[in-house]
Order: C-alpha cells, then structure tokens, then sequence
C-alpha cells in the first residue's frame, strides 16, 4: 500500500516536474474558469426556468392543456353517422378513438403530455333556457340557462354528496327523462336536490339524481367551463341571467345526442401538457412544436371514416412565445457576459499555461540540449498541461454542476471546452517558446528586430483590431435586424472592443514610459529614475501580460455598466409605474378625500411631500373621450421636482383662466389629445363645458395612470368651472424615500377604509424580484465578481512572471546600499506603469462600450418596460476594482521586496535569473 | 593583346590564390576531431556588444583529453556551448566530428546534440533532472533518440558500471553527493555514445577530494570508452592532470601547455611545456609576464635565424643597425 503511495507520488513529480507549485496554480485557476464557463449558464438556464415556471403557474389549468374541439354535426360527418332519433349517435368509443388519435399526433409531434388518467373529453348540449327553474335562479323575470355536460372520468374529478350518479336515461311523458348531477353551488342557486326534475328545452327532461362535489376545484376538468362546477352570473350588454351546467353519465351520452339539437353540440377533449419538467432551455422547442401542433395535430384519419379537422388552442401557447421572446433576448444578453467571461478566463489561463512553462524552462532548455526535439518537448508540455488541466476541468465542471443542479445549457459544455481547450494549449505553447525553433540555448540577441518583423507585427495588430471592429459591427446589425440572435463571434463584443483599446496601449505604452524616463531624469532621487529605467528596457513580452487587464477591464466595465442600468430600468419603472413613493387611490370607492385627511397624510413619518389630483373622465367637443387630470400646479410640480421624473411645466399652468378669473382654461395636453382640444373648443366634465388653452405638452403625468388623450387642469380653475364635490381630489401622490408604510396603512385604513394604496417600494421589489430581472442582475454582478477575480490573477501572475529578475535587481541594488523604502519605490515604479497603462485602457473600454455596444442591448425584457432604458458606464465600479487591482499589486510588490530581503541578497545573486 | 595577356595572368593569379585558400580551408585541422578556425561571437547585450570570441583558433584530436582554462569572460562558456551545438558563431567555422555547426538546419541541429555531443555542466541541477533516478536521466538521451528498450538498459548499466554509479540506479539528484550527481551527469551525457564530451566547470562545486573522483570519471570515460573529452576548469588540479591545457585569452586561444611523462631517476616524472599558440594569421600572444620586464609594447622588432626568430623590444638601443646582438638571446631574453 505504502509502495503503490509512493509510486503514485513519483508517478504524479515525474508529470508535473520541477514545477509542482506552478501546476497547482494551473489547476486552481482551471477550476475556476471551467467552473465560471459552465455555471453561469446554467445559472441562467435556472433562473429562466423559474421564470418559465412563473409564466406557467400564471396561466389557468386549462391554458396548460391543448383543448381539441368540433361540432357534433362535422365529427358525426367523419363518422358517417346520421344525426336523428334512431341515430346510433357519437358513442364514447368514438370520442376514446379520436382522443388517443389526438394524443398520437401530438406526441408525433413530440409534446408532452400528461398520463391517460389526467385526460378528459366530453360533449356540452349548449345553452337552453329552463323556465321551471326556481325563482331564486331567476335574474328578475330572465329565466336561467342550463347546459347538459358529459365528462369522462367524472368519478374521478368529483365526489357524490347526495344520492347517486347519473346513470339512465327513461321513458318520461312522451320525452326521454335524464338523471343528472349537480354541484352543491350550482344545487343552491338552482334550488336543486335529488329527485328535482327540469324540463330542458327539446325533448329532454332532467332529473337529479345526485349532488357531486368538486374533487380537485382548480383542476381542468372543473375550470375549462366554469358554470359546470357552479352557476354563475352572466351580465352582457343587452341581458343578465344565470347560467348553469349539469352533468350525465356514459349511458346516457348517444340518447342526450338524440335529445337536443344536435346543432348545438360541441365535443371537447381536453389533453393536459406535461410541463413539470420543461426548463427554460427547451421553451424555445416546445414553442415551436407547439405552434407545428396546434396547426396541424388536429388532423384525424384514422378515428373516422372521412378525414377531418377538429381545432386545437392552447392557452399557453401566446404566454410562451411572449416568453420565449423575453428569454431570447436575455439569452442574447448573458451570452455576452458568458462569452467574454470565457474568453478572459482563456486569457488567464494562457498566462497560467507561460508560468508553468517557463518555471519548467530549465527542464525544458536540459531535454532540448540531451536531444528532445520540438515535437518531443511539445508532447511533454500536452503530458504537463494534461495533468494539471483535465481533472482540474472535470473538478471545476462538477462543482458547477453541483451548485447549478438545475438547467442544462449547451453552451456550457462548449464554453468549458475552449477553456481547458486554451488550458491544454498553452504549456506546449509556452515550452516551445522556452527554447526556440533553431534549438539554440538563447535567441540571437545580437539580431535586432527586422522591418519584416515590424511589418509582421503591424499587419498581425490591424488584423486583430479589424476582427475585433467587424465582430462589433455584426453585433450591432444584428441587433437593428434580428434581436433574437447571436453567435459566439459576436457574443464577444466587450473583449471585442478592448482587443484595438489593448493594442494601441501596448504601442503607446513604451513611448509613455521613455518619456516618463526623461522625465523623471530631470528630477533629484534616483528610484523612480532607474525603476522607469527598467520598466523602458523591459521586453514586450514581459509587459504584455499586464494588458490582458485591459480585456477584464472591459468585461467588468459591461458588467457593470449593464448591472446599473437594469437597476436604473427598474427604478424608473417603478417611478413610472407609480408616479411617486405612495399613490392613495380613492377613484373606485368614490370618496372625496379632504383637507383633513390629506393633512393626515401628510402627517405621517417620512412623508416630505404630498399632492393631490383628481382624474375625471371628460369629452372632447367631437365626442372622443378624453381623461382629464386635475392638479395643484405648485403641489405637484413641487412634488415632482423631489423624484427623479422630469420636471412638471407648472408655469404652464398660470396665467388667465387659471384661477377664479374669466377665460379659456389654460391647460397641458398629451399629443393625442392636442388636436382635441386646440382653437379654443369645449370640453365636457360631468355636466360643465368649458373653453380651454393648450398652453403645452406633455407625454405623461406621474401618479395618474393616464394614457392616450388627456388633458391636464389646474385645481383651482376646475372647482370654479365645474365645482368643489366635481372637482374633488380623488388621489394624493406621496413622496417620502423613508415613508413609514405600517403607518401610512393604518392612516389610510382609518381615514379612507375603501382607498387603495400602491407602495412605489413595492413595485419595485416586484420588479427586481422578478425572476428574469433578479436572475440577469445577479448574473452580472458575479459576473463582475468572476471578472474582478481574473483581473487579480492576471496581476499576480504578472508580477510573479517577473519576480525572480526583479529579485535579482533589487540585490545588486541592496549591495550598493539600497535601503528597504526604496526598495519599494523602485519595484512600484518599474512594475506599475504598465498595470496603470492597462487600467487606462479599461477606462477607455467603459467610454466605448456604451456607443459600441449599448445600442444592441435591449433591457426591456427585464425592466417590463416599453420606455428604453439608457445604457451609462458605471465608471464607479469599474474605477474602484481597478484601484482594488492597483493596490494589490502594490502590496504583492511590497511582499517580494521584503521576501527578498529576508532570503538574503547572497542567495538571489547566486541563483541569478 | 597586352591587356588580354595581363587580365589572363591576372586571372590566373585568382584562381591561384582561391585553389590556396581552398586548400588551406580544407587542409587546416584535417584529422581533427574539433576544428575552430577563427570563430567570432559577438553578444548585443542591452545594446552594448560584447566580443566573447575574437578569431579563435583551436584544434582537438579524436581521443584527447584536453583542459581549456583562461579567466572569467575569457569566452570559455561561449566556445562550449557553440561546441554543444547550444549558440551560432557570428563568424568564422567550426566542425565537430564533420559536422559543420555554422550552417546545420534544425533538424541537424538536433540530431548533432543526439548523436555527436554530450555535456555536463557545473551545476548538477542543471544536468539531471530533479524527479528522475539516475537510471532514468541516463535513459532520457536515449529515449529522445527513440533507441529500444534493450539498448537502453544494457547502456545505461554500462555507463553507471565505468562511471561507479551503480548503486545511485535508483536515487534521484537530491539522494545523491555532489560527486555522484556529476558522475550520473556524465553517464547521461554519454548515453548516446557521443564523439565529444564537454564537461563545462564540471567540478567547480565539489570539494577537492570529490572533484578529484569526478575527473578521475571524466579520464575513465575517454581511456575506456573512447570519448573525447574537453573540459572547461578553473581547477588547477584538474588542468594538471590532462595532457593538453589551452589557455583562453580575450576570446582567443593563447597558449597551450602539453604535459608527457619521461622516465627520470629510476621514475616516472611529470614535464609540462608551455607554448604559446601561433594562429592561422601568424599572430602569437606573448605572455604578459615575458614582455613587461622587457619593456616590450605597442611594437617589436623580429629577426628571422635559421632555427628560430628573434623578437627584439623596439627601444634605441636596439636598433642600430648591423649591430651584432648575442647570437644565444632567445625571444624575450634582455639584448
């Protein structure tokens, strides 16, 4: 046991070799990048999902099922089946056949459904007058209507109370006599009970042989007709009664068919979706098979004799489709964010991959000068890479796994292939570079840099900057044609935009410090001098890790700046929605509110500020209806000017007519209304016309729920014209950002017991509740996070790339009397620039991706409105993580120093670079 | 017709002169296992150029055992890693067992280090690597070459036999004393049956008694299994005890000390001989010690005899002309 460890241990040192250290690093950041590749879209996946469970929880049961319906007449067509007295009717065989024929094209067209015992189907007579009903069911002198239901599976779905099931049809007076049932609601109102006995228009009589009580109330079988479960109340334009339902048994299905007209008739069946285990990422295909079935599903063959269509709905299906255009443009959004993400942790680990290749540089400089050749080394840096990376990958995926158990999200698994795939890659990458193509121990370094090389470099950098440019532009197009799309070039963009920002730092970057070297020359002390010094002589490829901060910069800039506007979405929403902090609504109770209670209200904690309004419906000379909104001018604009709404035109609002004296009403007017009301024509308000001036337009009146054609007037001008009780408040908007709302409820529940209240609080915890909304926003805010993580890593890899040659310069300079401080001062000012080069860059990504990338982000999906939400860079975040990079750099840079001068100036001389 | 005539002897003198320096392009080192003819290496170190070979002339025979000594910056490192095929001369030529190392492609290149050289340096970290038993860094050279299993074995027990690690087989680097590390280096580097062997400092971090074992592997490594060996040292013990010791000297070679044993009182005692080296040009370095005291600088004057030439220190004294000078005065000797 013992020697098998042992030979683990040396089988595992032979792998990782001389850099056991540097493998582990490798592994931990593959980790982390496989595990931020496949868990933020199954992240996604979830939410969606719980989303997607909302939407459908939010649809009544028998919007969850496909209903297939036809007349009696056509289906008894397909029969051949005469309708008529001595018909053999449409038997509950027939209806089995076309059910599972139903059920067999559906699931050809591969939607779920949910198990046999859960179907149903019947057959509804229609609705027929029943005259000897009692009175009790009457509405005046309208008799009540009754329906003559059969439903399979009615055992099932209800429970006898009283007497028995309907199971016979006999011979009464010259008409056929049905046994019924009935539910205890339906019972009451019809004034029913076992044995009552209804003359159903046609040739039907209607005994009741039993009461039934609804098993499962909210099931289809109860909701898909709501007067079969209890009589309910139907008010139309022209009449008002009653309506009805009572249900027969199988028996007595062919003699109902025989009994009333026909014509009538309507058969249903009722196929109830399985959708338990759909998850957002299969909504997009359900969706669309869906639509295919609802189509072309109701073709039947083989149940009748002559092929016919019965009709299918479903009352999911606009819910969905509404849903899935939502999720799509989410999907859109955090493909963005994944993407990216992805493609930094790719850029991480590359960094990674140079750490552990150039810590086994010596193993792989020995190999080459016994005789590797560069495939042989290159074998050996997939067998190192191998080893660090695959059961680092296999780790990080299930960690994601295990916390994202649900949501299985495609992208996942390719996002997590690229990054072990750029994991893999980058030791041979980086081995191979340890010891160049000519097996030479060091490159040439009395060859200088070759115009072919420059121009090599040039056309690499304008080739890279042209990608980048065309993925930006694609995204952008795409966007204005089809929102819906994307692809993983295009769901790059942020890491797009900071590719050119990148380059033109790393060219500007030595001409910065050269400068700063001049500059600094010119100064006393010496430090910051040679630290520049060195930082100008430093090659490029020592530097260039910095710049990969420029790319998770950027990533964290669209993070960010997406993060605040879905919270600015929703907030002016919220203020949208509301108007202000509180809205008192009295409109549908129809109590005035006076001076004392708004005083009251007012007088609760937190309150700063209150005005009133009344919305009134009015009518335009021409006859179009028109809102007219009342308000205190001052009131309310004062109010306004404490929200972040634009500004209310109050001034507008003066001048004549505005107050007790003669003239048109000046009022404010929706673009609508404008041509309403303009030249001076009347407007109606109860029964008071008046003249009125537009004085000004405007879109919206916070606090009113006004749309369309309304007009704004001022109080004191209303109550003059049309009177104080015509005229009186019938809403205070509240503005306060502490309101305390227990207090406020119990104010308004004493004062105005029927009012309504609306928290603006509430809407907006609604609203960042929401799934989609609180999903997309935790998304980007760790993704933030994850980005933030990678910029740290970036550093620290940075400065331990160069670590061992600034150890070695800091103890020859320690040898000539360097002291600890400027120690640090030299380290800072050689290692910083280029990380504030690179910050820089990342300041320059925020400024860009807003007129780069904000014009194809569409928000609405998650602010629930239809108002665009302006898309700003969260330059606050974005400059505080880039200090919180800075000043880790500074810190690690500080360790090294003080490292370097415990371990001794003679051992770092020795050892040498 | 004149001007035909001396464009033909012109022509004629050409081809001359090139069928001479073909000749002696060829003829210079024939037999030679290593042949450096004026080899030049020129470093750009942060822009500032370093010469480290300056016309280097050196020739080693095949079986030798030959020290380069000189002082630090010398160019010593440089010669060797050009010899290990590692660096490119900036100019010049240099062929190891036939192998012209100036124009090799990669491919040549690698095959070189597999089948023509091997080396040790001074550092063992640098020699063996750290996770693998001595057995198995023996192994590695092989394997890179793609030689079997059978081969490797049998060479690899072999080599640990000559070089008396065998009882390191299976120890790895940190397992080992300084001396066995550096005899397992050896045996790695000649794994693959190399023609030279180039031992850079190979005792520099050894203690006296274990630097003596060392090179007491080295010497068994070329009497037993033939290799030529050139070791790079600061040691004097270790330069005492080689045959031929070449000095190095601003990136040139000047001088070289042969040691033979002659039999002397009943015994054998050692003779060393110390030459200064006369290079393809006819340059010769003096040493510093012979000319200072003569007062020897910027210019001498040189007297050809008939078994030696005279050089004589460019002072008034000297130069009267017919002026007969001590017929016995060596080179260097006060007039």
């Amino acid at each position: 046991m013992r020697a098998a460890g042992r030979r683990l241990r040396a089988g595992l040192t032979t792998l990782t070799g001389t850099a056991a250290g540097a493998s582990a690093v490798l592994a931990v950041l593959v980790i982390a990048s496989v595990f931020v590749a496949v868990a933020l879209p199954r992240a996604s996946v979830s939410f969606r999902t719980k989303a997607l469970r909302q939407v459908v929880a939010a649809t009544p049961p028998t919007g969850r099922a496909i209903v297939a319906s036809t007349d009696f007449t056509t289906l008894a067509s397909a029969l051949v089946i005469q309708p008529g007295p001595s018909s053999p009717g449409i038997g509950t065989d027939d209806m089995v056949a076309v059910a599972d024929e139903l059920a067999a094209n559906l699931r050809a067209k591969r939607l779920p459904l949910q198990p046999v015992q859960d179907r149903w189907w019947g057959l509804t007579s229609g609705y027929a007058a029943v005259p000897d009903a009692a009175r009790r069911a009457y509405f005046g002198t309208t008799p009540p209507q009754m329906e003559v239901l059969y439903r399979t599976n009615l055992g099932r779905n209800a429970r006898l109370v009283a007497g028995t099931m309907p199971a016979t049809v006999s011979a009464g007076a010259g008409r056929p006599v049905f046994q019924v049932a009935v539910t205890p609601a339906t019972a009451a109102r019809f004034m029913l009970h076992v044995g009552s006995v209804l003359k159903f228009p046609g040739q039907a009589t209607l005994a009741v042989s039993g009461i039934i009580r609804p098993v499962r109330p909210g099931s289809t079988f109860w909701t898909a007709d709501p007067d079969a479960a209890r009589a309910t109340f139907n008010q139309s334009r022209n009449a008002a009664f009653w309506l009805g339902g009572a249900f027969i048994g199988p028996a007595e299905l062919v003699e109902l068919e025989n009994a009333v007209d026909s014509s009538q008739i309507t058969m249903q069946w009722e196929l109830p979706l399985r959708l338990s285990g759909i998850g957002a990422d299969q909504v997009g295909a359900l969706n669309n098979r869906l639509g295919a079935a609802l189509n072309s599903a109701g073709l039947l063959t083989r149940s009748v004799q002559i092929p016919t269509s019965v009709t299918l709905s479903c009352g999911l299906a606009g819910a969905l489709t509404d849903f899935v255009q939502a999720e799509r443009r989410i999907a859109v959004l955090l493909s963005l964010l994944e993407v990216s993400l992805t493609m930094v942790g790719a850029v991480v680990l590359l960094l990674g991959g140079r750490l552990l290749a150039e810590r086994r540089g010596g193993e792989f400089r020995l190999m080459r000068a016994r005789g590797a050749s560069r495939r042989q080394l290159a074998a050996l840096g997939v067998r190192a890479g191998v080893v660090a990376v695959i059961p680092a990958a296999v780790a990080g995926t299930l960690i994601a796994i295990l916390l994202t158990p649900s949501g299985s999200e495609p992208s996942a698994w390719w996002l997590a292939g690229l990054t072990a795939f750029a994991a893999l890659v980058s030791v041979p990458l980086f081995a191979l570079r340890q010891v160049p193509s000519a097996g030479l121990a060091d490159e040439r370094s009395d060859r200088q840099p070759t115009r072919q090389g420059r121009a090599r470099r040039a056309v690499a950098d304008l080739t890279l900057a042209l990608a980048a440019a065309g993925g930006v532009a694609v995204l952008r197009q795409e966007a204005a044609a089809r929102p819906s799309g994307t692809d993983w070039y295009t769901s790059a963009a942020p890491v797009l935009v900071a590719i050119p920002v990148a380059i033109v730092a790393v060219r500007l970057y030595p001409i910065a410090v050269r400068w700063l070297v001049r500059l600094s020359g010119r100064r006393h002390g010496v430090t910051t001098f040679v630290g520049l010094a060195r930082a100008a002589r430093t090659s490029l490829a020592a530097v260039l890790p910095a710049f990969a901060l420029v790319l998770v910069l950027a990533v964290i800039a669209f993070g960010a700046t997406l993060r605040a506007a879905v919270v600015r979405g929703d907030v002016a929403e919220s203020w949208r929605a509301t108007g202000a902090d509180v809205v008192i609504d009295t409109y549908r109770s129809n109590v005035p509110i006076d001076g004392a209670v708004r005083h009251a209200i007012a007088a609760v904690p937190g309150v700063k500020r209150t005005s009133a309004l009344s919305v009134l419906p009015g009518v335009a000379a021409d006859g179009t209806p028109l809102t007219v909104i009342v308000v205190d001018p001052a009131s309310y604009a004062a109010l306004i000017a404490a929200t972040p709404q634009p500004p209310f035109p109050a001034a507008a609002l003066t001048g004549p007519g505005a107050g007790r004296g003669p003239g048109p009403m000046p009022v404010l007017a929706s673009p609508s209304a404008r041509q309403l009301v303009t030249g001076g024509r009347k407007v109606l308000v109860g029964y008071h016309d008046f003249a009125v001036r537009v004085t000004g337009t405007v879109r919206d009146v916070p606090g009113s729920s006004a749309t369309g054609a309304f007009i704004v007037a001022p109080a004191r001008a209303m109550v003059r014209t049309v009177g104080a009780s015509e005229a009186q408040p019938s809403r205070v908007l509240v503005v306060g950002p502490g309101v305390d709302a227990a207090r406020m409820r119990s104010v308004v529940g004493r004062q105005l017991p029927a009012a309504t209240l609306a928290f603006r609080a509430g809407r907006l915890a609604s609203l960042t509740g929401a799934p989609l909304a609180h999903g997309t926003y935790t998304a980007f805010a760790e993704g933030v996070a994850a980005a933030a993580v990678f910029g740290a890593v970036v550093v620290l890899i940075m400065l331990a790339l160069g670590a061992r040659s600034r150890e070695l310069t800091l103890a020859r300079l320690f040898t000539m009397g360097l002291s600890p401080g400027q120690a640090r001062r030299l380290v800072i000012t050689e290692a910083l620039p280029a990380i504030i080069a690179a910050t820089v860059g990342g300041a320059v990504c925020a400024w860009l991706l807003v007129p780069l990338i904000g014009p194809a982000v569409d928000l609405s999906p998650l602010t629930g409105s239809p108002v665009p939400v302006p898309v700003r860079a969260d330059y606050a975040l974005v400059g505080l993580l880039a200090a919180g990079l800075l000043a880790l750099a500074i810190v690690t840079l500080f360790a090294q120093s003080v490292a370097t001068r415990l371990r001794g100036v003679s051992r770092a001389l020795r050892v040498g670079e | 017709m004149t001007s035909a005539a001396g464009r033909l002897a012109a022509a004629s003198g050409i081809s001359e002169l090139a069928a001479e320096a073909e000749l002696a392009r060829t003829s210079y080192g024939e037999g030679a296992l290593v042949v450096c003819d004026r080899l030049v290496r020129i470093y750009a170190l942060e822009g500032i150029e370093v010469q480290a070979l300056q016309g280097l002339d050196l020739l080693i025979g095949k079986g030798e055992l030959t020290a380069v000594v000189g002082a630090s910056g010398s160019g010593k490192s440089t010669l060797m890693n050009i010899l290990a095929g590692l660096d490119t001369p900036t100019a010049g030529s240099v062929q190891v067992a036939g192998h012209d190392l100036s124009g090799m492609t990669a491919r040549e290149r690698l095959s070189y280090r597999r089948q023509v050289v091997g080396f040790v340096w001074q550092q063992t970290s640098r020699n063996l690597l750290p996770y693998m038993t001595a057995w198995q860094n023996v192994v590695l050279p092989m394997r890179l070459r793609g030689a079997g299993r059978r081969e490797r074995s049998a060479r690899t027990a072999e080599l640990l036999a000559v070089l008396g690690v065998t009882h390191c087989a299976d120890r790895r680097p940190d397992q080992m004393s300084g001396g066995e590390q550096q005899r397992a280096a050896i045996a790695t580097a000649l794994a693959n049956r190399p023609d030279l062997l180039l031992a850079d400092e190979p005792t520099g971090e050894l203690d006296s008694a274990t630097a003596v074992d060392v090179f007491g592997a080295l010497q068994r490594a070329n009497a037993e299994l033939g290799v030529t060996v050139l070791v790079v040292t600061h040691d004097p013990a270790v330069s005492a005890q080689v045959r031929r010791t070449i000095a190095i000297a601003d990136g040139r070679t000047s001088t070289e000390t042969l040691r033979h044993a002659a039999a002397e009182d009943g015994g054998l005692s050692q003779h060393a001989v110390e030459y200064a080296v006369l290079d393809r040009a006819g340059r010769v370095q003096l040493p510093l010690e012979m000319l200072e005291p003569l007062g020897m600088r910027d210019r001498v004057r040189l007297e050809a005899e008939p078994d030696h030439i005279g050089v004589w220190p460019d002072n008034p004294a000297s130069r009267q002309p017919g002026q007969q000078q001590p017929a016995q005065q060596q080179p260097g000797e006060q007039p």
